[in-house]
């Protein structure tokens, strides 16, 4: 019992994937002009994470480990396309206000780092709860956003009004430079609580295998690591270590020496482990 | 081709395969119920924009097009569906439209309108918009579309400094786009249901 | 519809990164030095372009005739991941002098969601295959405009005395929301 509650508070508060990972931003910046977009995408990316997490989890010991990406975008995909079709017959307004967001559901960066670092190495309940811990933890950003956002910007909260009428909203802030602005200010914040907390007790380990979380993303989506990896090191002042895109084409450029028939899925899993490598030595 | 990788492409297969017939299974299952919400939804629009209509039958929209395409069509809208608005004792009302404008900033932009036998604009009712939240998306608010309400135009057109006539809606701060897309997609419909009025008119007189 | 004004509205008035926050991880995480900006860019022209024709003709010629267009979510990823290993092999062999400038970049663009998304807003749009390439081309040449533009401002931004948290990401992402505020100016370019 103490595994799933353990579960659902790495994802909801150690590990928020919004707050703490910064991962899947792209949704994050593009949907959460207004606090009902903002749930509405964390509760349809919930439903996925929890159904794929189960999925993955009880294929994981038929998927052969080379193909385990394709394979793994190919069950997010088939859940991505079916909630798709709910949402566009029984929520058609969420529907349309999420547009092409839905689809691209399937490259968050949350689905496939939770498939590889945790769902594809546990049981089906465990990793059920961590589809609905980290589902939940990526829906309470978005709605914070959103109603940020949203209060300032509009004026309003879930669409009624709650500002007085002489408010004159900040229409800027639910624009698209709105998005960069308040993602900006958030890891600043963030940045500032990390180093404050660093410089009073050392270096603090969380509970939950971060560095694992964020590393399994880095490569197999979207490149998370520019946002882990330069968000954690850039605080801590050893910019000159970071793993740059140099690093990358170096591996590379010494893979594709060695040549054999590699596939996808080969190539992803060595350009990981030397991530995870570089993360470790941070 | 070594064994190991012809069992990892038939895996692969053999799951992408599996997931195809099962998300084909659930398309079917859910095609029904979801087409009768999208009817039931164009219904209520329908009702929305002539609630004194007992009941809409479909009229032949081609051949309206035919009509308007004769004398030039410019808009970058569509007209999805042409509904004839009948009351209980089967006597026209006026026509219902679907339209689909093609401007919108986050994509088409879908409405219904209701037009009476003399021309009078009803109404309009959203059914498919994706806006941007608090700026486009006021679109969809009484204060905005009301301004189409009971109105007697041929052609609306759009304004930043206060509406002064009737055909003159007033624009969505910040989101002109929108306010253009829904002003010319309401022209297409007026333009279409009006000609085919005409027509009508012409027959009986 | 005018072809040029889908690739400017694709690459300016509507830009990928600034305006729809697609690419936002490689715009953010390969922005550091113009060079590889431009390289990276290069690669996303390359891929995206070559993806939008060949999901238009797969959607057009397999998923429409065989009234399957549902399966395009999981159609479309599948293709553009494999293309992306394709194009990558193919360069190797036969233009080895392209491979050694965009080679590296390839894999890091696998599933790169503009990628994605451009191939998405294709079949939204309704697009013919002309105007989905045109469209394609439009959008990657916004994602490598945006992308250099930021290196560049980066290599400055290096030299300046940020306060610290604001290091890293945070003074990135604010120079991306001024850039996003200035490309609304393209707005007035096409009606």
């Amino acid at each position: 019992m103490k595994g799933y509650a353990e579960r659902l508070k790495c994802g909801i508060i150690t590990e928020n994937p919004t707050f703490v990972q910064m991962l899947g931003m792209c949704p994050t910046m593009a949907v959460t002009t207004s606090a009902i977009n903002g749930i509405g995408m964390g509760l349809t990316t919930t439903v996925i994470l929890v159904l794929s997490n189960m999925m993955i989890s009880a294929l994981r010991k038929v998927i052969p480990d080379k193909v385990r990406i394709p394979a793994y975008i190919v069950v997010v995909a088939s859940f991505v396309t079916i909630v798709q079709f709910l949402l566009e017959g029984f929520v058609p307004s969420l529907y349309d206000s999420l547009g092409i967001y839905i689809p691209l559901i399937v490259v968050n960066c949350i689905i496939l780092g939770r498939a590889e670092s945790y769902a594809s190495k546990n049981n089906v309940w465990l990793s059920m709860f961590d589809g609905i811990g980290m589902g939940l933890g990526f829906t309470i950003g978005l709605t914070s956003i959103g109603i940020f956002r949203e209060l300032l910007g509009n004026g309003s909260i879930f669409g009624a009004h709650i500002m007085p009428e002489s408010y004159q909203p900040i229409s800027i802030l639910i624009l698209a430079p709105g998005a960069f602005f308040v993602l900006a200010f958030l890891i600043a914040v963030q940045n500032k609580v990390r180093i404050s907390k660093a410089k009073r007790a050392g270096e603090a380990i969380s509970i939950c295998e971060r560095e694992d979380g964020c590393a399994s993303c880095t490569n197999t989506l979207c490149g998370g690591k520019a946002f882990t990896v330069e968000g954690v090191m850039g605080t801590k002042d050893k910019l000159d270590k970071k793993l740059t895109i140099k690093d990358v084409i170096d591996k590379e450029n010494m893979e594709s020496k060695n040549d054999g028939n590699n596939k996808d899925a080969k190539n992803k899993d060595d350009v990981n482990k030397d991530t995870d490598k570089k993360d470790k030595e941070v | 081709m070594s064994r190991e990788s012809i069992k990892n492409t038939l895996s692969l297969m053999l799951i992408t395969v599996i997931a195809g017939v099962l998300l084909g299974l659930v398309y079917e299952v859910t095609k029904e119920p979801i087409a009768r919400e999208k009817q039931r939804a164009k219904e209520e629009a329908y009702k929305l924009v002539f609630n004194d209509a007992e009941s809409f039958d479909m009229a032949d929209k081609d051949y309206v097009y035919e009509l308007v395409e004769e004398k030039g069509f410019d808009y970058d809208a569509d007209i999805e569906e042409l509904m004839a608005a009948k009351d209980a004792s089967g006597n026209m009302l006026g026509y219902v439209a679907t339209v689909t404008d093609h401007e919108g900033y986050g994509g088409d932009i879908q409405f219904a309108m209701g037009v009476r036998m003399d021309g009078t604009l009803n109404g309009i009712s959203f059914l498919s918009i994706g806006e941007t939240a608090g700026l486009g998306m006021k679109a969809t608010e009484d204060k905005f579309k009301d301004q189409f309400k009971n109105k007697l135009v041929s052609r609306f057109s759009y304004t930043k400094n206060g509406s002064t006539g009737d055909d003159e809606i007033d624009a969505l701060s910040g989101a002109t786009i929108t306010t253009n897309a829904v002003t010319n997609g309401v022209n297409a419909g007026l333009y279409f249901i009006n000609t085919l009025i005409e027509e009508v008119n012409e027959e009986v007189g | 519809m005018n072809l040029f004004l889908i690739a400017v509205g694709a690459a300016l008035v509507n830009n990928v990164v600034l305006s729809q926050f697609l690419g936002l991880c490689p715009f953010i995480g390969v922005s550091k030095k113009v060079d590889t900006a431009a390289g990276m860019g290069g690669a996303v022209i390359f891929v995206i372009t070559i993806a939008s024709a060949i999901t238009n003709l797969i959607y057009t010629f397999v998923l429409e005739k065989l009234d399957i267009t549902y399966l395009q979510t999981i159609v479309f990823i599948l293709v553009i991941a494999a293309l992306v290993q394709f194009v990558e092999m193919f360069l190797k062999k036969m233009v080895p002098s392209l491979y050694r400038a965009l080679g590296v970049y390839l894999p890091l663009i696998t599933t790169n969601c503009a990628v994605l998304g451009v191939a998405l807003l294709n079949v939204q749009k309704s697009y013919g295959f002309v105007s989905a390439v045109v469209n394609g081309f439009g959008t990657a040449v916004g994602f490598t405009v945006a992308i250099v533009i930021m290196a560049g401002i980066r290599e400055k931004i290096e030299y300046n005395d940020i306060p610290e948290s604001f290091k890293g990401t945070p003074i990135v992402l604010l120079t991306a929301g001024l850039m996003a505020m200035a490309f609304f100016g393209f707005s007035g370019l096409i009606k």
